[in-house]
C-alpha cells in the first residue's frame, strides 16, 4: 500500500541540523496494525507526518499514495460545531458523495456509541468521547491508512479501551491499516508489527511476542529499589524504571525467589514478560546483566 | 476531490462558527458604530462640508469610510485568529494529511473568513442614511466593491501573518504594532489630501489607505481627493498582493506539522 525507501528528516535548531528520521524503511499493507514506539524524540511523529504528506523527507523514497487519515493528540475537531457537523464537512472537503456522508456517519457513529451524542457540540463532550468523535470524523473518508498520534493520551482506562475497540473494528470491517505511535506499551502489545525507534531509526522490528521471545527470560521479579539488594537471582537480566528494579528470570527461578522473599517479609510482585520489558531493557540506561 | 466543494464546505464552517459567536459580530460591528457615533458627535461643530454633507453630520459621514474599513479590518483579523488556531488544534494537518488542495484551504479562508467580514463591514454602510448622504446605486454598488477588494487584501494578509505566526499573543502583538497603525494611517479620521505632506505621503503609500479612499470616492460620487483616479487600480492590487501573498505562504513548506 505504502513503501518507505531509506528516508530521512532533518529540522534546523539553533543553527544545527538535527537529524529526527533517519534510513527509515519501511512497507504497510492494507489492514496491518503497526505501532510505533520509542522515547520521545526518537521520530515517531515526524515519520507519521511524512507517512501522512505534511512533511518532506529530505532523502529516501515513498512508493504509493493511500487515501490517508490522521488522529492527532490534540482533537482536531471544532468544539463551536457538533460531532455531525465537523464529520460532515470533513468528508465533503475529501469529496464524499452527499447521499453518502449520513450512510457514512450513522454507522461510524454506532461503531462509535456516539449517536445519542451526534448533534452535540464537541466543546461539550469529555476529552474520552472528542477523542472518539475525532476517529470518526478521520474515518469518514473511508481512509486505506489511518495515522494515530498518541490518541489515547489523558484518557481514562474505560476511554482507552473504547477507543481501541473502535479501531479494530475500523480495521475488520472496513480493512483500514493503522499506524500508531503510543507511549503505551499495552496499545502497542495488540499490533500486527512493532517497530521500536531511537534517535530516528527502527532498531527493533517485530511482533510484540516475538520481542518478548527474544528476551531471554519468561518471567519478572520486581521490588522498590530499597529491597533490590536482598534479591538473590544470580542469572537474571536486571533493570530499573521509576523507583522499582526488576529481574527477568526463568518462571522456576523467579517462583522460588519470591517464595523465599515473602518468608523474609520483603514485598515483591512477579509477573509474565512483555513489551514494557523489551522497552525498559533497550532504553533503560540502568540496564546491566548481573554477572554470577 | 473539488476545489469547489472543499471550498464551499470549509466557508460554510467558518459561516457558522461566526454565527456561534455573536459577541465576535458584535465587537466586529459595534467597536467602528461607536467610533463613528462618538467621534462624529465629538467634532461635529469643528468639520462641516465634508462629503457633500453640510450639517453636525458632516464628519461622521468623512468617518464612514475609515469606520467600515476598521470593520473588515477586525473582522479578518477575528478571522485569521482561526486560522492559528486551526493549526494548534490540529484541523489544518488533518485536512492537508488527507491531500486536500491546499489551494482550497487559501480559497476556504479568503472566502470563509472574508464573507463574514465583508458582511459586516456592509452592514456599516447603513449608516448612509442617518448621516444624510445621497448615494446612488451605483455608487452604493462601488462602495460594496470596494469593502470587498478592501477585505480580500486584508484578509491575505491577515492570513499570510497568521500562517508565519507561533500563537494568537503573537498575532495580537503584529497586530497592535503593524495593523493598527496602518489602519490610523489611512485616511479614515482625517482628510489626507490636506494633511501636512510627509504625513500625506505617508497615507498615500499605506495600501489600507487605498480601498478606503475608493469607497469614500463611491459614496461621495467624486474620485479621491487623495489618490484621483487611482484609489481603484491601487485597491485591485491591494487584493491580489493580499491573496497572493496568503497562497505563497501557505504553499511554501517551512512550518513543521503536529504530525
Amino acid at each position: 500500500m505504502i513503501e518507505l525507501h531509506n528516508i530521512s528528516k532533518s529540522y534546523a535548531s539553533t543553527g544545527r541540523s538535527r537529524p529526527a528520521v533517519q534510513g527509515v524503511s519501511l512497507t504497510i499493507r492494507p489492514g496491518e496494525f503497526l505501532a510505533l514506539v520509542g522515547p520521545n524524540g526518537s521520530g515517531k511523529s515526524t515519520l507519521l507526518g511524512i507517512l501522512a504528506g505534511t512533511l518532506a523527507p529530505d532523502h529516501g523514497e515513498i512508493i504509493g499514495r493511500p487515501r490517508v487519515s490522521v488522529v492527532l493528540q490534540t482533537v482536531a475537531l471544532d468544539p463551536l460545531l457538533t460531532i455531525r457537523e465537523n464529520a460532515t464537512i470533513f468528508a465533503r472537503v475529501f469529496g464524499v458523495p452527499g447521499d453518502e456522508i449520513d450512510q457514512r456517519f450513522e454507522s461510524l457513529a454506532r461503531i462509535a456509541t456516539l449517536s445519542d451524542r451526534a448533534d452535540d457540540r464537541v466543546g461539550s463532550l469529555s476529552g474520552g468521547l472528542a477523542r472518539r468523535a475525532d476517529i470518526l470524523r478521520a474515518a469518514m473518508t473511508r481512509p486505506e491508512l489511518l495515522l494515530l498520534d498518541e490518541p489515547t493520551s489523558g484518557l481514562d482506562r474505560t476511554s482507552q479501551a473504547a477507543v481501541f475497540e473502535m479501531l479494530e473494528s475500523l480495521r475488520k470491517d472496513h480493512r483500514v491499516a493503522i499506524v500508531l505511535a503510543t507511549h503505551l506499551l499495552s496499545e502497542a502489545e495488540s499490533a500486527d508489527r512493532v517497530l521500536l525507534l531511537r534517535q530516528g531509526r527502527i532498531i527493533r522490528e517485530g511482533s510484540a511476542e516475538s520481542f518478548v521471545a527474544e528476551l531471554g527470560f519468561s518471567h519478572v521479579l520486581h521490588v522498590t529499589a530499597g529491597d533490590a539488594e536482598a534479591v538473590d537471582l544470580p542469572d537474571a537480566v536486571k533493570y530499573a524504571r521509576g523507583g522499582e528494579v526488576f529481574f527477568g528470570d526463568s518462571s522456576e527461578a523467579i517462583r522460588t525467589e519470591a517464595d523465599r522473599l515473602f518468608e523474609q517479609d520483603i514485598p515483591v510482585a512477579t509477573r509474565a514478560a512483555n513489551l514494557a520489558d523489551v522497552y525498559d531493557i533497550e532504553f533503560s540506561s540502568h540496564t546491566s546483566e548481573v554477572s554470577a | 476531490m473539488s476545489m469547489l466543494d472543499a471550498t464551499i464546505a470549509l466557508t460554510e464552517r467558518e459561516w457558522t462558527r461566526l454565527m456561534r459567536q455573536p459577541a465576535r459580530i458584535v465587537a466586529t460591528i459595534g467597536t467602528p458604530m461607536i467610533f463613528l457615533v462618538a467621534l462624529g458627535a465629538g467634532f461635529a461643530g469643528s468639520m462641516s462640508g465634508l462629503m457633500g454633507v453640510d450639517d453636525g453630520r458632516a464628519y461622521a459621514a468623512f468617518l464612514l469610510p475609515g469606520m467600515i474599513s476598521m470593520a473588515a479590518l477586525f473582522a479578518s483579523i477575528f478571522g485569521a485568529i482561526s486560522l492559528i488556531e486551526d493549526r494548534q488544534g490540529g484541523f489544518l494537518v488533518a485536512i492537508l494529511a488527507g491531500q486536500a488542495p491546499k489551494g482550497s484551504v487559501v480559497a476556504a479562508k479568503t472566502i470563509g473568513v472574508g464573507g463574514p467580514a465583508c458582511a459586516q463591514a456592509c452592514v456599516m454602510l447603513l449608516a448612509i442614511w442617518p448621516l444624510g448622504l445621497h448615494v446612488s446605486l451605483l455608487g452604493l454598488l462601488g462602495a460594496i466593491l470596494g469593502v470587498v477588494l478592501l477585505t480580500i487584501g486584508v484578509v491575505g494578509f491577515s492570513l499570510a501573518l497568521a500562517w508565519r505566526t507561533a500563537s494568537t499573543q503573537e498575532f495580537h502583538a503584529i497586530m497592535n504594532t503593524v495593523l493598527m497603525p496602518m489602519w490610523l494611517v489611512s485616511g479614515g479620521f482625517y482628510p489626507a489630501a490636506e494633511a501636512a505632506a510627509p504625513m500625506r505621503w505617508l497615507t498615500i503609500i499605506n495600501p489600507l489607505t487605498w480601498p478606503t479612499e475608493a469607497i469614500r470616492a463611491s459614496l461621495a460620487g467624486d474620485p479621491s481627493p487623495l489618490l484621483g483616479g487611482w484609489a481603484w487600480p491601487l485597491s485591485i492590487v491591494f487584493a491580489i498582493a493580499g491573496v497572493s501573498l496568503a497562497a505563497t505562504i501557505i504553499k511554501t513548506p517551512g512550518r513543521k506539522a503536529s504530525a
